[in-house]
């Protein structure tokens, strides 16, 4: 005669609440950290990148307005938008900048919603 | 001829995406978006697509307890009556109220058109006091003190999830948030359960649930006016604490009117208010733009795709006793591993640490003895801050 046994594995529901728990918390951490470093970026790169990324772009301030600049690199050029940045009131026509801030869309239309400005 | 063909197609699609967990009517109507389909064509293949997902999308939910996230709340009482031999009258309940809902819903549209921007007007300016004050009651409908600590920490939780996901560079991100919270979750937890559905019985039903579908159309119409609070389930949450009912077929009812008068005054609110309420109108909309010229076309399509849907949904409930004999097991894995492979397509690296995160949300609520409707958090906390 054979017997065949068979494992059961008692699972406590609170032991799977309480891993779920710290597994979402380390996950929603490391979303927020993800989403708060910046990555070093070109204009051609902003361009094309997922709405929302954030970056930091290099470049030369161009066509200022009240509310916005251009920011390009060679040839390409991305809008950025003001806000309520002191700092955007320094830049003049020219002056070499490094932006910290994150990528938009508005109508299909790329645009930088700049958070910090270092003139150069 | 093209008209009958993407009306055909939409409905085929509706039905695929309703029966298939975790892929959304939006999610197939921003698939169409980037196919080349004239922008007339599109229209009419998506407002289909949601006519057949508003009825298909209760199959998954009745027989198999996984949700789609506008009717979330229909999952333990659906679930229920098919465990009790009762699932093809959840299923009839859920047909006639969605079609009841979407008829009473049409011939209201004109009245919303002029209600909704004078509502709209009291509310806008007081939206954050109005979505603290309904989460506040949301937590509160746990009753008794210890599940409203647990729900405020999984309400909390979400938000911060919510808070998250918007601030990435995640493409899609509420595909694999939502896709984590309630279909893997959804489908983890049915693995620890061996339950077979017992042999269904007939679909017949008493109409005494009708009140409940008046009440659904209203608060269909008023989810629409609300940012975050849209999703139809949160309407219903609310909407049990005032009317309290034993029945699951009412509850079903309630749920499922509030659903399709949520899909049909997102119209009216697109037109009035100018807010999209309902994802896949924002993208035809975006495509090209709707005006009030094109709504009985749209309405019309709306109608005819819900009515064939309710019809085929009719039909094949018939064979609802065919899932007793089904490895369920199998089913679950399988939409389990297609859920992670399309995260990973459309949501890439991040999508996937946020899919796993939701799915680790998605378990709290159930393992903590709450309504996962808790876990709406993830869009409620987010637009709280925004209207602040």
């Amino acid at each position: 005669m054979r017997f065949k046994t068979v494992y059961i594995m008692e699972i406590d529901e609170r032991k799977i609440a309480l891993a779920a728990a710290v597994f979402a918390v380390a996950g929603i951490a490391l979303l927020f950290f993800l989403s708060e470093t910046p990555r070093e970026s070109s204009v051609a790169e902003a361009l094309v990148a997922q709405e929302n990324s954030y970056l930091s772009i290099t470049g030369v301030a161009q066509n200022i307005t009240a509310d916005k600049f251009y920011v390009c690199q060679h040839e390409l050029c991305i809008s950025m938008k003001k806000g309520e940045l002191v700092s955007a009131q320094l830049v003049a026509d020219g002056s070499e900048l490094r932006v910290l801030g994150r990528v938009k869309e508005y109508k299909g239309s790329r645009y930088f919603e700049a958070e910090r400005i270092e003139v150069k | 001829m093209i008209a009958i063909i993407a009306v055909a197609f939409g409905l085929l699609l509706g039905i695929f995406s309703g029966l298939l967990p975790g892929i959304h009517s939006n999610t197939v109507a921003s698939v169409l978006a980037t196919l080349p389909i004239p922008p007339e064509a599109l229209s009419l293949a998506v407002v289909a697509v949601v006519g057949a997902h508003l009825l298909f999308q209760f199959l998954p939910s009745i027989f198999l307890s996984i949700p789609d996230d506008t009717v979330v709340a229909s999952v333990l009482p659906g679930h229920r009556l098919a465990l009790s031999g009762r699932g093809r009258e959840a299923v009839t309940v859920c047909a006639f109220s969605t079609l009841a809902a979407v008829c009473a819903s049409v011939l209201l549209i004109p009245v919303s058109l002029v209600v909704l921007p004078a509502a709209y007007a009291i509310i806008e300016p007081q939206m954050a006091l109005v979505l603290i004050a309904a989460s506040l009651f949301l937590l509160y409908s746990e009753r008794e003190w210890k599940k409203i600590a647990i729900a405020a920490f999984v309400f909390l939780l979400s938000g911060a999830l919510g808070i998250a996901t918007l601030r990435g560079a995640i493409n899609d991100p509420l595909f694999p948030a939502f896709s984590g919270l309630f279909a893997a979750s959804g489908i983890l937890l049915s693995f620890t359960s061996r339950t077979r559905l017992p042999a269904q019985k007939s679909e017949r039903t008493e109409l005494d649930f009708l009140p409940y579908v008046a009440a659904g159309v209203l608060l269909g119409m008023l989810s629409d006016l609300l940012p975050g609070l849209a999703a139809p389930a949160q309407i219903a949450v609310f909407a049990s604490a005032i009317f309290a009912t034993d029945d699951a077929r009412k509850f079903l009812a309630l749920v499922s009117s509030i659903a399709a008068s949520h899909a049909v005054f997102a119209f009216s609110s697109l037109l009035s208010i100018g807010k999209a309420r309902e994802g896949a109108l924002a993208i035809i909309n975006e495509v090209k733009p709707i005006g009030a010229g094109d709504l009985p076309v749209l309405l019309g399509v709306l109608l005819l795709s819900a009515g064939i849907s309710a019809f085929l949904l009719m039909r094949l409930s018939r064979h609802a006793s065919l899932l007793s004999s089904f490895d369920t097991r199998a089913l679950n894995m399988g939409v389990l591993a297609y859920l992670v492979c399309a995260v990973a397509i459309i949501s890439g690296g991040e999508g996937m640490l946020l899919f796993a995160t939701a799915t680790a949300v998605g378990l709290l609520p159930p393992l903590l003895g709450v309504r996962r409707t808790h876990v709406m958090g993830l869009i409620i906390v987010p637009s709280i801050l925004l209207s602040l």
